[in-house]
């Protein structure tokens, strides 16, 4: 009994190892699947971090590209301002460029029209201080049946400096009497003159006529 | 009889337990499967769209890169050209100035010379004056004669002439002048013997 009792319990364990073996055995497509399942979705997890990963980074780049953008446009904005200002200051420059140019002609032909004035004056004038010179004319004037003797005379001070005075003399003759005539001018500067003119009856000669200054 | 049909029922499920397992995996696999296709498929979609902002990106950059090395060239170019304008226009407002005063001198220049002259021809104006020269042994009298044309044009002819008187004899000296122009001056001295008086100048 005893015997057949310990035979009969190794049977029985051999009976369980082969159904252990027979159960995975009849189990091996379960359990290839299970692994398959565990690849696929562990690929399918990281397919899904992946593009969260990847909707973050295009978030933020199309946040940058915006970003830019908007810079792009306000420089954009900027330079044509700038340009159109720019023009317009161009314009402005070769504008008052060929008016100074204009200018500047005009001013060396002013100073040269000036300079030769100036050097036909100097070479005019007497650099030695009051100068007189004198030009007259004794001529007939009035009606034929009432004539007259008439005496223009100019003085001109051709000198540099004003004179303080300037007279005018002449010596007339008439039926063998003479007379002087005389007319004082004051403060007579350089480049100007006096002049006289005095009517006589028709039988005066002019003897002479001459200057004094101080 | 209610328990033999319990047992048979769960007899079933143990006997398809595997089944069961087999097939709710193969149902989790398909939506394992088909997720992992979504988000493959929407992660290449995204890589794409990233790959292709980036490349938007760069090219805008790139873009911006060259208008503002342009807008900097422009802001130097423009600041160049304002201070060439600035001290342009101070240029011209100084020669504006200058040439103001330089009209203003040759104005009263002119004004003083009009004034001056007399118009319609040539007008002679005389000056002259005498005066003892030469040695003590060998002593002269000096008529010196100075002949301004005062006229606003030029005298292509005149002559001066001297008469003096000397021991009671008169003589005349007589000099042609040939193209006097206006504010021009023609100078003639006479030497003579001690003693002479002059009598008369004057211009033909």
């Amino acid at each position: 009994m005893g015997s057949s009792s310990s035979g009969s319990s190794r049977v029985e364990d051999n009976d369980t190892g082969d159904n252990i073996l027979e159960k995975l055995w009849n189990i091996k497509f379960t359990l290839a699947l299970a692994i398959v399942l565990i690849i696929v979705g562990g690929l399918a997890a990281n397919y899904y971090f992946q593009s969260r990963d990847l909707i973050s980074q295009l978030n933020q780049k199309n946040s940058d590209y915006d970003g830019l953008n908007d810079m792009y446009n306000n420089l954009t904005y900027n330079y044509n301002s700038l340009v159109t200002s720019d023009d317009a200051l161009s314009q402005k420059y070769n504008d008052i460029y060929n008016k100074y140019n204009v200018l500047s002609v005009s001013d060396e032909d002013l100073q040269s029209s000036y300079d030769n004035l100036n050097g036909t004056i100097d070479n005019f004038q007497e650099s030695s201080g009051v100068v007189i010179a004198l030009t007259y004319s004794f001529y007939q004037s009035g009606p034929s049946n009432s004539p007259e003797k008439v005496l223009d005379a100019t003085a001109y001070n051709v000198g540099n400096k004003m004179a303080n005075s300037v007279t005018i003399e002449s010596n007339m003759t008439n039926n063998g009497n003479s007379s002087i005539s005389q007319q004082i001018f004051y403060n007579v500067n350089p480049l100007s003159k006096v002049h006289v003119h005095w009517d006589y009856s028709n039988s005066t000669q002019l003897s002479s006529i001459w200057t004094e200054q101080s | 009889m209610g328990d033999v049909k319990g047992n048979a029922i769960l007899g079933k499920l143990r006997k398809n337990i595997f089944v069961i397992g087999f097939a709710v995996l193969a149902i989790a696999l398909i939506i394992a499967a088909s997720v992992g296709v979504y988000y493959y498929d929407l992660s290449k979609d995204r890589a794409t769209q990233l790959t292709q902002k980036q490349s938007d990106y760069t090219a805008l950059n790139n873009t911006y890169g060259a208008l503002y090395n342009s807008y900097s060239a422009l802001v130097t170019s423009d600041n160049d050209l304002n201070e060439r304008f600035t001290n342009l226009t101070n240029s011209y407002d100084s020669l504006s100035s200058n040439v103001s005063s330089s009209e203003s001198a040759y104005d009263a220049l002119n004004t003083s010379v009009s004034k001056f002259e007399e118009t319609g021809g040539p007008a002679i104006a005389v000056y002259y004056r005498t005066y003892n020269s030469g040695t003590p042994a060998n002593p002269n009298f000096t008529v010196n004669i100075t002949a301004y044309n005062v006229g606003d044009e030029t005298d292509s002819q005149f002559t001066i002439n001297c008469k003096v008187i000397f021991d009671g004899t008169p003589s005349v000296d007589q000099q042609v002048v040939d193209n006097l122009a206006p504010l021009d001056k023609k100078s003639i001295t006479w030497v003579y013997t001690p003693g002479t008086i002059v009598d008369t100048i004057w211009v033909d």
